[in-house]
């Protein structure tokens, strides 16, 4: 069941996203909605073919005995590498809302110290060297070179 | 017939030091990710992108060229070393090249492969640079509603063949990006569609952002599962990274020297390979996959050899490597003379055209003759340098397989959020990009794939903007957009185009062959059923 609800999951997530969508352009004119009402009709259609096709194709599969699903979950989590791209993802959005309350140099030495220990890094000294050589290399490039502004927060 | 004026005016511009050094940078950036399987060229030319925001339109799209010169280039390297093709164009080479390895010709096969992509690289820019005016002077006979057409036709042949054999989820892909860069204010009434509130969406999804997220942000969140780059190679029982020979300058021209001759000895390859590549890399979204196979597949049937193929040839290598350089000639066709992009990191260089404030389309070449032939020159000089860079930097390549991802994760995901920022200093296009990271990665994840919608976001205003332009003309009857012959005949096409990929999908799915829709891994295998049936 939870490998059907993870095949099924993306394509429902974009029937809502087209549905949601038509709900916001229905009452336009014809040339501002007619291409959207388009693909959404196109959209929303192969999306439940698409959601049909995958049912069956679980359907049809040989399915394993009844166990534990939230354990399944876990392991399908654990096992195919799922947990570090999940942490990473998690250090990314904290990149994004830490730039913008501290600024450029903590959220980017929290970031990388953080990201490096979570992807299995432990040398202390090449975790220090790193963060100082990348925002060097940011720095450089950015404000030296092309003269742009690096994101300021509270501190920096 | 050939435009010496054009090509003056841009040598003119390409032959500075500033813009020539564009082009290395450029070429040693590409080499470095296409060495890194899974980074490739698009997503170089992503994180490149906000970079290019402080120098010249020229400068920006020289960089984007060298990269995908040096990509192509660069791919073939792991494949022959360890069986993992560095870009998927080097799938092909990886047939034979990695049993050259085997057989202690590493060094013969990475020379053969330097210069067929020289060859190949070369020979197709001067074919372009001769075609491409006339090719333009078409596309600007094109009306609005026959640009709709042919951006149609190339979406649904992107579906299709980045889909493979799941075209539905190819058309998926490519619908949901139509939709996608309709979030904005209508180009004709001004209505707001969806813009969830944000007025920085009004005039559409920014380009940049997307494309950083759904190639960088998207890539490193893969990326970051895989220990090292090396686990597929361990999977297929490679012992490791063979170790190149450093042989000083005397050994490095005798190296050169045996490159080129077993090269050259295959003239009948050399020229099809490069003609194959880039008649293949001017339709849209088709590419260097199956430009490869089907160069390493004709160079098999017209070898007097064909029973060595898939054992350790050079032939297969110089078929596959010839293809993949002349790809990248072939595809900056459609993305400059009709703004369709030919392939993913064709649709990075439309939009650093965007980024600059010209608009890509029929007019272009006649509007900035020598940029467009600037760009051009430069993908020849990028060709022509893979020789000896390749020579000097390849056992220094060759380690950069090395690296653990988790450092090029987090180095590639600081570059990509502070470049997103400084595109125009902004943390709405930060959050905006890891959104598009997040969705590309549940994309990836459910099994669609992510370049028909890069494409669509990037063909979408296009496509709009001559629909609803052609029918306000037409008076909103919907017969205006089948009345000339020219779009006839475009109609059919594209007809013809979607029921030729549904059946080859149904038929791949099958496992039935499937024509450009077979997965590689059925290609290699109908390959090496061909040269045993030949063998026995």
């Amino acid at each position: 069941m939870i490998a059907l609800i993870g095949r099924l999951s993306v394509p429902t997530a974009l029937l809502v996203y087209a549905l949601l969508f038509h709900f916001n352009v229905r009452d336009l004119p014809p040339a501002a909605g007619l291409l959207p009402e388009l693909m959404i009709a196109l959209l929303a259609s192969l999306l439940v073919w698409d959601i049909i096709d995958e049912a069956l194709q679980w359907r049809r599969r040989s399915r394993p005995p009844w166990r534990n699903e939230g354990r399944a979950l876990w392991e399908l989590f654990r096992d195919h590498g799922y947990r570090p791209a999940g942490i990473i993802v998690l250090t990314a959005i904290w990149l994004f809302v830490g730039m913008a309350l501290l600024g450029f140099y903590v959220a980017t030495t929290l970031f990388i110290v953080v990201a490096l220990l979570v992807l299995g890094e432990r040398r202390a000294w090449l975790i220090g060297l790193l963060t100082i050589v990348a925002m060097g290399i940011t720095y450089a490039t950015f404000t030296t070179a092309l003269n742009l502004r690096l994101p300021t927060g509270m501190f920096l | 017939m050939i435009p010496f004026e054009s090509i003056q005016l841009g040598a003119e511009l390409l032959f500075t030091p500033t813009n020539m050094f564009y082009v290395l940078l450029g070429l040693l950036a590409g080499f470095v990710v296409g060495v890194l399987p899974g980074f490739g060229g698009a997503n170089a030319a992503a994180v490149a992108l906000p970079f290019t925001i402080g120098i010249s339109i020229e400068g920006a799209l020289l960089l984007m060229v060298g990269i995908y010169a040096g990509a192509s280039f660069g791919g073939s390297i792991p494949a022959i070393l360890l069986n993992v093709p560095g870009t998927a164009g080097a799938a092909a080479t990886a047939i034979d090249g990695y049993p050259m390895t085997q057989m202690g010709k590493a060094e013969l096969a990475i020379g053969v492969a330097r210069m067929a992509s020289t060859f190949g690289g070369t020979v197709a820019v001067l074919a372009v640079l001769v075609i491409i005016t006339p090719m333009s002077q078409l596309a600007q006979t094109f009306g609005l509603r026959e640009l709709f057409v042919v951006a149609m036709i190339g979406l649904a042949l992107i579906a299709g063949v980045v889909g493979g054999e799941n075209f539905k989820k190819g058309l998926i892909s490519a619908t949901l990006g139509l939709l996608v860069s309709m979030m904005s204010g209508s180009p004709i009434t001004a209505h707001e569609r969806w813009t969830l509130g944000f007025p920085q969406l009004y005039e559409g999804v920014p380009f940049i952002p997307a494309l950083i997220g759904l190639f960088a942000y998207t890539q490193m969140f893969v990326l970051a599962r895989q220990e090292s780059f090396f686990e597929k190679a361990e999977e297929l029982g490679a012992e490791g990274l063979p170790i190149l020979e450093r042989r000083g300058w005397r050994g490095s021209v005798s190296e050169l020297w045996d490159g080129v001759r077993t090269t050259l000895s295959f003239p009948g390859h050399l020229v099809r390979g490069t003609a194959l590549g880039t008649f293949i890399g001017a339709i849209p979204g088709v590419g260097a996959i199956v430009a490869n196979f089907m160069s390493y597949g004709t160079a098999q049937r017209t070898s007097k050899h064909p029973e060595r193929f898939g054992k350790g040839s050079p032939e297969g290598v110089i078929a596959s490597e010839t293809a993949d350089n002349a790809v990248a000639a072939g595809t900056l066709v459609p993305t400059l003379t009709l703004g369709i992009p030919g392939s993913a990191t064709a649709a990075v260089m439309l939009a650093a055209f965007w980024l600059h404030g010209i608009r890509p389309g029929p007019p272009i070449i006649s509007e900035h003759t020598d940029v467009v032939y600037a760009v051009l020159l430069g993908l020849l000089v990028a060709s022509l340098l893979i020789l000896p860079l390749g020579i000097a930097l390849g056992s220094v390549l060759a380690q950069i397989t090395r690296v653990r991802p988790r450092f090029i994760v987090v180095f590639t995901l600081l570059l990509a959020t502070v470049g997103a920022f400084g595109y125009r200093n902004s943390f709405f296009d930060v959050g905006l990009a890891f959104v598009f990271g997040v969705v590309g990665y549940a994309m990836r994840y459910g099994g669609y794939p992510i370049v028909p919608l890069v494409l669509a976001l990037v063909l979408g205003p296009l496509a709009e903007q001559s629909l609803i332009r052609a029918l306000s003309i037409g008076q909103f009857e919907l017969l205006y957009l089948f009345e000339s012959g020219t779009t006839q005949v475009l109609w059919v096409i594209f007809a013809l185009v979607l029921v030729y990929l549904s059946i080859s999908s149904r038929r791949a799915r099958q496992g039935r062959g499937g024509g450009l829709l077979a997965s590689p891994r059925a290609r290699v295998t109908e390959q090496d059923e061909a040269a045993g049936r030949q063998g026995a």
